[in-house]
């Protein structure tokens, strides 16, 4: 047929094409087998097309009408979630994941004209006041000095933390001589923003006499070493010269906090525990030996309770008779 | 070019056959490309790899397993004073030998918090290679945040500069993929390679710090900074994975600094309240046995930190200090 067959330059054309493609095609085929994490990284929920960690942009004046005079932003501010909170903080993101981390927003600044005298300011998003006490009362410093402003807030030497509405703040500075400005800027945010101020009930449980209140904390996973026991706060006691360390959880209800009493019972036993008689008021109160100390343990209404790793029976089981009489105050 | 008249008429069988063949090519297209198609995705390949690297031996057999514990709050001259005691750094660090300095630089934290490598300490362990003829000296590690901010407000990289050595931050293009031989975790996973061209000494130089997830961050955890990729997904494992870091790697050197040592809140830290002046410099040919003693230091037991057991167990030292050569001083 007259016309129909392809002259020799567009034979080797198309054969040159579809070399080409063959060629291609081969490179796809034998890439897809070359594993690069850093290329391949699993895709996590809602990562895509964040600039830094997770959350939208933070605007340029972000905490800056909190600095005092004298100070200046050192950096932009920079913004994780809960995938990328380890890009920041490392191997202390899984303290705050497990108390239930929404997002953090963090920024240097510093003082005008002296470039190693700088303050980063971390401000976590914990979801609510609980949360935020929790990471807060877990990290205290002992040799902290309350800063006065917030309910729960205290200051070292180089760093200021405290707890504001669903907010757990840090400030850490370069050098000691800026503890000023830091106590400053933490006056400041707080003051901007009065009614954000929030309350852990559960702190109001605990029996007064022998208490230190600045012991009080919220743990929030694996308490006590138990996989079941999570948001338990715990609070420290001297007796006649003893110390102490009671714990109370509040449950959704009676029965979780009896199904929870009874399974960390077990959970003892099952390591090494031995039950010991215990005379005590505390209906259904359990007393359990392990390792060289106590560990009483009860429910009353929705609250699980008791006394851990206690090296006296007879003060452990003082304290619980406490605490319970203050459980029996609250209400079922 | 052949000409196709518009006008042209088809006959029957010719419009068959044309179409049978265009058919026949596109469902051979469809056929290929489906046995192509792979649903699962890129994963890790356990088959060699011509790509992938190892990191050389960089320890000296004959040098043997000694360890030296200097005490006193000042880096300088402790440094000095356990490297003399371990036979001075001519002992390790040869004329022209070129020489790879890993630092912990993982956070963009003030120096005072002690979360990174002491600067001071650096600048000196610098000098003293120099000393002994190093014909260069190369300072890295791929920190968790920014390596610009971590290097510069750390104060790292103004003690690298200032000491005369190369300061390499990791960037695309410098990692490698490596296959540590009889590890879980450590396939095919990218290693940072470019900076350990041409070395032939390696030391490591790590702060004594709590850590959350592992109990301990010291010598063997500071070669975590030489991955890339996901890493924080070995969280999950961090005894194994740290454990695979000691088999990985097999140093000239290491240099625990529990001067001042990060007691709680780790491995950031940021209050100054969180730190003890524990006074000792560390300098080890065995990473196991430098961080068994470093654990002391933080009040840890060996069974409070279960990757200096498994670790030894691997071959990558020994946590038994009856049976190192232990040299006591102190400034």
């Amino acid at each position: 047929m007259p016309g129909t067959r392809a002259g020799k330059i567009e034979t080797s054309v198309g054969l040159l094409v579809l070399m080409l493609l063959a060629g291609i095609a081969a490179w796809v085929y034998s890439r897809q087998f070359q594993f690069d994490p850093t290329v391949y990284a699993p895709v996590l929920s809602g990562e895509e097309g964040r600039p830094s960690g997770a959350g939208g942009p933070v605007h340029v004046s972000w905490f800056l009408e909190y600095l005092p005079e004298g100070m200046e932003p050192f950096s932009s501010a920079e913004v994780f979630g809960p995938e990328t909170l380890s890009e920041k903080i490392d191997g202390k993101a899984e303290l705050y994941l497990s108390a239930g981390f929404q997002g953090l927003i963090c920024r240097r600044f510093v003082l005008s004209g002296l470039p190693d005298a700088w303050i980063e300011v971390f401000v976590y998003d914990m979801g609510n006041t609980r949360n935020a006490f929790s990471v807060f009362s877990s990290q205290r410093r002992t040799e902290g000095e309350d800063a006065g402003f917030a309910p729960f807030a205290y200051h070292s030497k180089n760093a200021l933390f405290f707890v504001h509405g669903h907010e757990y703040v840090e400030m850490v500075a370069s050098s000691e001589r800026l503890l000023d400005p830091i106590l400053s800027m933490g006056r400041n945010y707080v003051a901007a923003r009065p009614g954000e101020t929030g309350r852990v009930e559960e702190m109001a449980f605990f029996p007064k006499e022998g208490l230190s209140r600045e012991s009080i904390t919220l743990l929030s996973s694996d308490v006590f070493g138990f996989q079941d026991l999570n948001h338990v706060f715990t609070a420290h006691y001297v007796l006649d010269g003893r110390g102490y360390t009671l714990f109370l959880s509040e449950r959704k209800d009676a029965r979780e906090a009896s199904s929870l009493a009874a399974s960390y019972v077990r959970f003892l036993l099952e390591n090494g525990g031995e039950e010991r008689g215990a005379a005590s008021p505390i209906s259904g109160l359990k007393a359990v030996e392990i390792l060289d100390s106590y560990e009483l343990i009860f429910s009353h209404g929705r609250f699980f309770a008791g006394v851990h790793e206690a090296e006296d029976l007879e003060g452990a089981l003082e304290l619980a008779n406490r605490l319970h009489e203050t459980l029996r105050g609250v209400g079922p | 070019m052949n000409d196709y008249p518009l006008n042209r008429v088809w006959s029957r069988r010719e419009f068959v056959v044309r179409s049978a063949k265009a058919g026949a090519i596109l469902a051979a297209s469809g056929l290929l490309g489906y046995g192509f198609y792979d649903s699962i995705g890129p994963g890790p390949d356990e088959s060699p790899d011509k790509s992938s690297v190892l990191l050389p031996d960089f320890s000296i057999p004959a040098a043997g397993r000694k360890m030296a514990i200097a005490t006193g709050d000042n880096r300088v001259q402790t440094i000095n004073l356990a490297l003399k005691a371990l036979g001075g750094v001519e002992s390790f660090i040869r004329k022209g030998d070129r020489v790879l300095v890993k630092v912990n630089a993982a956070f963009a934290t003030p120096a005072i918090v002690s979360a990174t490598t002491n600067p001071e300490l650096l600048k000196e362990l610098i000098r003293l290679c120099y000393s002994a003829g190093a014909s260069s000296v190369v300072v890295t590690d791929n920190p968790i945040n920014d390596p610009g901010s971590c290097f510069a407000l750390t104060g790292i990289g103004e003690a690298a500069r200032s000491g005369g050595a190369r300061l390499i931050l990791p960037r695309e293009g410098f990692f490698r993929e490596t296959t540590v031989p009889g590890a879980a975790h450590l396939v095919r996973w990218p290693l940072l390679y470019e900076p350990f061209h041409g070395i032939n000494k390696l030391i490591g130089v790590a702060p004594v710090k709590d850590h959350h997830r592992s109990g301990a961050s010291m010598t063997m955890k500071n070669w975590y900074g030489l991955l890339g990729g996901r890493r924080n997904i070995f969280h999950q494992d961090i005894h194994n994975l740290i454990k695979e870091l000691a088999m990985m790697v097999k140093p000239t050197l290491v240099v625990l600094d529990g001067t001042t040592t990060m007691m709680t809140n780790g491995p950031t830290g940021g209050s100054l309240s969180d730190l003890k002046q524990t006074n000792v410099m560390i300098v080890s040919t065995d990473q196991v046995a430098a961080d068994a003693l470093g654990a002391t230091l933080l009040g840890r037991s060996l069974h409070d930190l279960p990757f200096i057991a498994m670790a030894e167990a691997a071959g990558a030292g020994s946590c038994d200090l009856e049976t190192i050569r232990l040299e006591r001083v102190s400034s």
